[in-house]
């Protein structure tokens, strides 16, 4: 994806002089030039939460404090892919069945930790994501989320098929909680 | 209610290494814990007029800040942050235990309260009115939000602008302000009257202080406010005042780069942000002294009722 | 033709003081500053799918004062920056 990310004012174009506004439910619009009217400025939401998770902004506000992880943030989180291939925690054994972790029922059931990796489950790849993110927790490679942390998202994803992340938050459909678990992991 | 002035230093001691004290701060109440003398002394300076829970009732947080044991040991005593038995940060050396304290409280809420929008912003009120300072650090706001506070507006928050999903009202969670470097100086002498902290030094923001809260703003800790304006401020030395209105869609754009879970929250956040920018008006703010700044906050334009 | 992308809702925020929206992209999570065009577009494009030259059509009787000689090859830019933000996507019939 393409995204715009400009920092500070000093990076958009003028702000138009005010246009005639219309009323609303009017068709027409006045533009006074194509040049200046575009998507102006993105806000992405990766690095928005990357920045939630992970550190404050700047890092000023928990003054820097460095992960736990030896030798690395505790934002450094690996894809499904990566876990492939590389050596796993050893807490979780490559044969185990994903079900032991995370229950479920139906193909996933039948699956170990190791296929779930290289599965498409449903549209979105949620179990492949959440099993990443176990992976990543269970080896310190992200720190601010819990082992049952990942379990309870799991849970409720499976059970609805949705993940709700706070009280009064607007649920994930499985595309989100994918966009956000891909946000926790190093492209 | 108790609050903490009402215990004697040991008995604070003496709780914060056992079982630990219920701190109220605003509408959250925290577990913590602590067998270091810092944060003990730190807690009964600029925390005594916090009120009290009970200690083995619910709290939205536990914080534990402890000796840590380990290789590290023989480089000096330090002090390791856990919440809820999880260590997300590496151990600094203890004497900025208080610090850290202040920084592992600001990461609690800013990563796990998500029924509200959080700006990374100071925020206070006069009048019935909130203004909110967002601003990434060096640019004075903290400075610019405890000289605020030390000429009566009410203090809701130095850091974490917490917007109340579904009507934008700002729930207060006064804390001590921190201030670094030159601006511990500058607030000593504009404020003479505001209780500091002892300087923590090298820490990796510099030298790093804080301020105590005034007793009027802890005590109305739960009374939320109507946000009036979003001020971007930036301290420029020898600067004439200058107030720049910003068009409301760039300063929404603005306020969700400088919020922890604006994308989190999706269209939560999308909709909390729209009615925060549609309830203000947002300005860039350009100072050079404190009483110029003091004289342009007494005459923001009040929007109509 | 081009078309909204499946998904986007075009839930957006307008204020008075300006012609700019800032729309949230259901399907990346992205929040955009969209200009007066890229909001004439993508509203035209709510109302079902429309090939270039309707589009070309939209703007310009939208637009203030006389068409700048490169029109075109701006709109076809925009309908590319909007793509590449999955807002809209082109398909053929």
């Amino acid at each position: 994806m393409n995204h715009e990310q400009q920092d500070g004012q000093a990076d958009l174009p003028p702000v138009p002089a005010a246009a005639q506004l219309t009323p609303k439910g009017a068709s027409r619009r006045r533009i006074a030039g194509l040049g200046v009217s575009g998507v102006l400025m993105t806000v992405a939401s990766n690095n928005a939460m990357a920045a939630l998770v992970c550190k404050s902004p700047s890092g000023a506000l928990s003054g820097n404090l460095n992960s736990q992880a030896p030798g690395s943030a505790s934002c450094e989180g690996r894809s499904p892919g990566y876990w492939k291939n590389h050596s796993w925690p050893a807490e979780v054994n490559r044969n185990d069945m994903f079900t032991q972790y995370f229950p479920c029922s139906g193909e996933l059931s039948t699956l170990t930790c190791k296929q779930v990796l290289t599965t498409q489950d449903d549209k979105y790849n949620v179990a492949m994501h959440i099993m990443a993110t176990y992976l990543n927790v269970c080896s310190g490679k992200i720190g601010f989320l819990t082992r049952q942390a990942v379990k309870d998202m799991w849970s409720e994803y499976n059970l609805n098929r949705i993940y709700t992340p706070a009280v009064g938050a607007t649920a994930w459909s499985g595309e989100e909680l994918v966009a956000y678990l891909s946000s926790t992991q190093l492209q | 209610m108790l609050t903490v002035s009402a215990l004697a230093p040991e008995d604070l001691r003496r709780r914060l290494a056992g079982p630990g004290i219920a701190l109220h701060t605003g509408a959250y109440q925290t577990l913590v814990r602590s067998d270091i003398a810092q944060v003990a002394d730190g807690l009964g300076l600029l925390y005594a007029d916090y009120p009290l829970g009970e200690a083995d009732g619910f709290s939205d947080f536990q914080v534990n800040l402890m000796h840590s044991r380990g290789l590290r040991r023989w480089w000096g005593r330090q002090v390791r942050f856990d919440h809820d038995g999880h260590a997300p940060f590496k151990p600094l050396p203890v004497e900025q235990a208080f610090p850290m304290f202040e920084w592992s409280m600001n990461w609690c809420v800013s990563s796990r309260a998500h029924d509200c929008l959080i700006i990374h912003a100071a925020v206070v009120e006069r009048d019935g009115l909130a203004a909110i300072l967002p601003a990434p650090p060096g640019s004075g706001k903290s400075t610019l939000c405890a000289a605020l506070v030390s000429r009566g507006w009410r203090l809701l928050s130095d850091e974490l602008t917490m917007v109340r999903l579904g009507d934008a009202r700002i729930v207060p969670l006064p804390r001590p302000i921190s201030l670094k470097n030159a601006s511990i100086g500058v607030i000593r002498d504009y404020a003479p009257d505001m209780v500091f902290s002892r300087p923590v030094h090298d820490t990796n923001k510099g030298t790093v202080a804080h301020v105590k809260a005034p007793a009027a703003s802890v005590a109305r800790a739960l009374e939320t406010a109507r946000p009036a304006w979003i001020v971007f401020p930036k301290y420029v030395a020898g600067a004439a005042p200058s107030l720049e209105a910003i068009p409301q869609a760039r300063a929404f754009m603005h306020v969700a780069e400088n919020a922890f879970n604006y994308s989190l929250l999706a269209h939560d956040g999308f909709d909390a942000l729209g009615r925060l920018i549609g309830a203000t008006r947002s300005f860039h703010f350009r100072y050079g002294a404190l009483d110029d700044a003091m004289d342009v906050f007494a005459n923001l334009e009040r929007p109509p009722a | 033709m081009w078309r909204l992308k499946s998904g986007q809702s075009l839930q957006r925020h307008e204020f008075p003081d300006g012609e700019e929206s800032v729309l949230y992209n259901a399907l990346s999570g992205d929040t955009h500053l969209l200009g007066a065009a890229a909001i004439e577009l993508l509203l035209c494009l709510q109302c079902g799918p429309a090939d270039d030259a309707m589009l070309r059509d939209v703007l310009a009787a939208a637009m203030d004062g006389e068409r700048d000689p490169d029109f075109d090859t701006q709109v076809a830019a925009l309908l590319d920056q909007l793509s590449s933000f999955y807002l809209i996507e082109s398909f053929s019939c």
